[in-house]
């Protein structure tokens, strides 16, 4: 199935708590610029910053979608409030492509087209079939996939296949913010101090080391996932999506450098090179597809499937 | 555990040759009334590690892998280094081996120092934990046919323990010089060391001779 | 109604030591990844799961076996046997995380009673009931991120047993998509079924104090004697805005012996107790403790008093998500 697909490129859902106007900029930008097909919109972390969200939200995604990119809408990854149940079942009834990040949506949208988000398992081919079956028409498969088992998956699945390739890494989702408690403070009056870090608030080891990055109640990696020496590999597995997580840095520009490695016009290295000035001193990692721990840095490409 | 102390005194008085051939009988009632506990070790990666006893001056190595287990007196020319290390009062040794210290607990409790492998410990504190181990009971079975003086022992180290630990409370709540011994130490430990090394003379010849029955070879054998 | 008591057992003298001293149900995992407490030297073959099970039905107490990691793509035969080795030794559930082994279980044993594991994190309505409609799961143990009132209106709307949480670790993140681990080790617990395995857990004296570390990543430096966890990576200390706080979790244990009424009143069907990697010494006193609290609450006596911080965790307690102020 290799070359049977043009390789697609998708901007996943913005992480970070920007403020309404940065968000929308964004979008914007994207929209008019970036050489992307897929655009995931909506908020993962916490229910508390929709409403920061909520009055832009149409305008990107008729600018999006105006600009020939696919608009998906992301779910929470971690729902218990009510409200927030009742968000899901309602943007899945609405019609809208949805990415589920919970397994909340899939009750509500299992006889629809959707996207099986990175936030549900799918590490083996007994739940791909399943969620197949319920009607996924695309898998983001987990962060800390390997190639192997990616190789796996990829190769038999009848749907698309998505992979993050570019950003820090989603680690975990929980119910208490830390951002919140390093300031002291807790999440119910957490005045919105995420929206203080566009990049995430880094916490490092007690000897100094860069390890973790804190979004609100997410934890990330401190260094960015970057397999543009991978990405051939990984077309020929089978993977038809390619997913870069906005950061705070030129997105379009990233976008650019991937687009032209997939097309083939520009090599890994030289790309490389010139992403290389944009993420600054961020670390670059890609240990969990090369079945190393998820922070390391493997100077190898992958065998070719 | 004031008995492990009052254990850890009559251990001091035996000498290392002695010993060795005391921990072979420990060995040899392991393998008898510990059936799966010495199966459990065997089914391990290999792995070696070293017990120092804080309050006794002898070290003791626990070997085990591939369907064996092994625990034998450390001398002074064993090879360094094992796989982990465990160093502790014998009191906390014989909670670790009674299934009273959690892994959890074992890497940060004062009284025991853990060096070297972690998987290996863990394994170790998991693998004790299978069974439930009674020291006492397992010494007096280890002498077999001495079971009796053995016990005699155990009983008047219990006393000794007993005594002591009621005296420390005394000395707490008094802290008067006046509240002299009412016992005489002294003689007691006199007593206690003679019939230890009495028994652990019987023991070197009891052991010998059950050498001698097992190199023996069977008959039929090439 | 009375409350059932779930209580683990890491090794078959924890299982006899857990049902002696109390417990209606024991679960426990076979000694593979496909558990998500698959530390050496611990857990349960199957000749020793069904003694296990002899030993409890004679006393009429049940037996869980735990299958709830996530099987690696090409390679579920592992789990695809410990569901079918749970079955022969003759549990009375099994509980399971993996929507691909439940969809196994399923098929294979339709009447083998399942359970849905918290590693799945079903925390809200929708969720549990997505695993109800397609895989007849009865039981639901509710992650530890909910509030009682939380409890209590999942219990009304999804007409499932629920299984909450009453002592032992709190975990802050939600379970079974956790990957601080891996990303320190490169072994990943949702699949090898090892938080912070202790192959790659490193004690080192650093002058009168101990650095704990995972996979080289500095979790902790304490004083002989200070409370410290196991250094799995949401019980490490980190530094932010230049201080360095227990960000994640502090190492506190979650007890809910006095507020056992509220649990029962939210409906809750039955009271889990965690740590099948603690001793036997734990298990004797947690289980037993609970069973006096639990016998006096259905006599409607008195409560007994908390006597559990020696064996809690760093030696605190919390109520952890069940009550306000914790998030």
């Amino acid at each position: 199935m290799t070359s049977l697909f043009k390789p697609r490129l998708t901007i996943g859902p913005l992480l970070f708590h920007w403020s309404e106007e940065k968000r929308r900029d964004f979008y914007f930008r994207l929209a008019d610029e970036a050489d992307v097909d897929v655009v995931y919109l909506g908020e993962v972390v916490c229910s508390k910053r929709e409403v920061f969200f909520e009055d832009s939200i149409a305008a990107c995604i008729q600018r999006l979608e105006r600009a020939g990119k696919q608009v998906v809408r992301s779910t929470l990854a971690l729902m218990t409030l009510d409200r927030e149940v009742e968000a899901a079942r309602a943007l899945a009834q609405s019609g809208a492509m949805v990415e589920a990040n919970d397994v909340a949506c899939l009750q509500a949208i299992s006889d629809r087209p959707h996207v099986i988000g990175p936030y549900i398992n799918c590490f083996n081919e007994g739940t791909q079939d399943v969620l197949i079956r319920d009607g996924a028409v695309r898998i983001v498969y987990p962060v800390e996939i390997t190639a192997p088992a990616l190789k796996v998956l990829a190769g038999r699945s009848t749907v698309e296949n998505e992979i993050l390739v570019f950003g820090r890494q989603p680690l975990s989702v929980a119910m208490r913010c830390y951002h919140a408690r390093s300031h002291g403070l807790s999440k119910d009056a957490c005045q919105f101090v995420c929206g203080l870090d566009a990049d995430g608030l880094p916490a490092d080891t007690l000897d100094g080391q860069g390890v973790l990055t804190i979004n609100g109640t997410q934890t990330l990696s401190n260094g960015y996932l970057v397999l543009l020496q991978d990405l051939a590999a990984l077309q020929a597995m089978g993977v038809t999506h390619f997913r870069l997580s906005p950061q705070d840095v030129d997105m379009v520009a990233v976008a650019a450098l991937h687009r032209a490695v997939l097309d083939k016009q520009q090599s890994p290295d030289e790309a490389a090179g010139r992403l290389k000035a944009l993420t600054a001193q961020v670390p670059w990692q890609n240990g969990f597809l090369h079945g190393r721990e998820g922070l390391a840095w493997v100077n190898k490409t992958l065998a070719p499937a | 555990m004031q008995r492990a102390a009052a254990y850890a005194a009559a251990l001091s008085l035996i000498p290392t040759p002695v010993l060795a051939p005391m921990v072979r009988v420990l060995n040899r009632t392991l393998r008898r009334r510990h059936p799966g506990l010495v199966k459990e070790f065997g089914r391990l990666d290999p792995a070696v590690v070293y017990i120092t006893l804080t309050d006794v001056p002898h070290r003791f190595k626990i070997a085990y892998g591939n369907g064996r287990m092994d625990v034998a007196v450390l001398t002074g020319t064993d090879p360094p280094p094992p796989d982990a290390a465990m160093r502790g009062s014998l009191a906390t040794m014989i909670d670790l081996l009674e299934g009273r210290i959690d892994s959890d607990a074992m890497f940060f409790t004062r009284d025991l120092q853990v060096t070297g492998s972690t998987a290996v410990s863990v394994a170790v504190r998991n693998t004790l934990d299978r069974e439930v181990i009674d020291l006492r009971d397992d010494i007096a079975a280890a002498f077999g046919p001495f079971e009796r003086p053995v016990r005699r022992i155990g009983r008047r180290l219990d006393g000794i323990a007993g005594w002591a630990r009621r005296q420390a409370i005394a000395f707490h709540r008094t802290l008067h010089a006046e509240d002299a011994p009412p016992r005489d130490l002294a003689a007691e430990t006199d007593a206690l060391r003679q019939e230890v090394t009495a028994l652990t003379a019987r023991l070197a010849k009891l052991d010998v001779r059950q050498q001698k029955r097992a190199d023996r070879p069977a008959v039929g054998a090439a | 109604m009375i409350l059932e008591l779930v209580c683990p057992a890491g090794t078959p003298a924890a299982l006899r030591a857990a049902i002696d001293a109390g417990a209606d149900t024991v679960y426990c995992g076979f000694r593979d990844c496909t558990n998500a407490r698959n530390y050496p030297g611990l857990n349960f073959d199957t000749a020793e799961m069904a003694e296990g099970v002899r030993y409890a039905h004679e006393r009429g107490r049940k037996v869980l076996a735990a299958v709830n990691t996530f099987p690696r793509a090409g390679d579920p035969e592992p789990w695809h046997r410990a569901i079918d080795n749970a079955r022969v030794a003759g549990v009375d559930a099994v509980i399971l995380a993996d929507i691909g082994v439940l969809d196994y279980a399923q098929r294979k044993h339709p009447d083998l009673r399942r359970h849905l594991s918290v590693q799945a994190s079903a925390s809200n309505e929708l969720s549990i009931n997505w695993f109800r409609d397609r895989f007849d799961i009865k039981r639901v143990v509710l992650p530890r991120v909910l509030s009682v009132e939380q409890v209590a209106a999942l219990v009304r709307r999804t007409g499932l047993e629920s299984e909450v949480f009453a002592f032992g670790s709190v975990g802050p993140m939600s379970e079974g998509r956790c990957f601080l681990s891996s990303y320190m080790t490169g072994l990943s617990p949702t699949s090898e079924g090892a938080c912070a395995p202790a192959s790659h857990v490193v004690y080192k004296e650093a002058g009168d104090q101990t650095l704990s570390q995972l996979g080289g990543v500095t979790l902790n430096r304490f004083g002989k004697g200070e409370p410290a966890a196991y250094p799995t990576p949401c019980k490490g200390r980190y530094v932010t805005h230049g201080r360095a706080s227990y960000l994640f979790e502090e190492p506190v244990a979650l007890n809910a012996i006095d507020i056992l009424e509220e649990l029962r009143d939210a409906g809750v069907t039955a009271l889990k107790i965690e740590g099948r990697q603690r001793s036997r010494a734990y298990v004797q006193e947690v289980v037993g403790t609970f069973r006096k609290a639990l016998d006096a609450m259905e006599r409607g006596e008195a409560a007994v008093a908390n006597q559990l911080a020696a064996v809690a965790e760093g030696g605190k307690e919390t109520h952890g998500a069940y009550k306000k102020g914790w998030r």
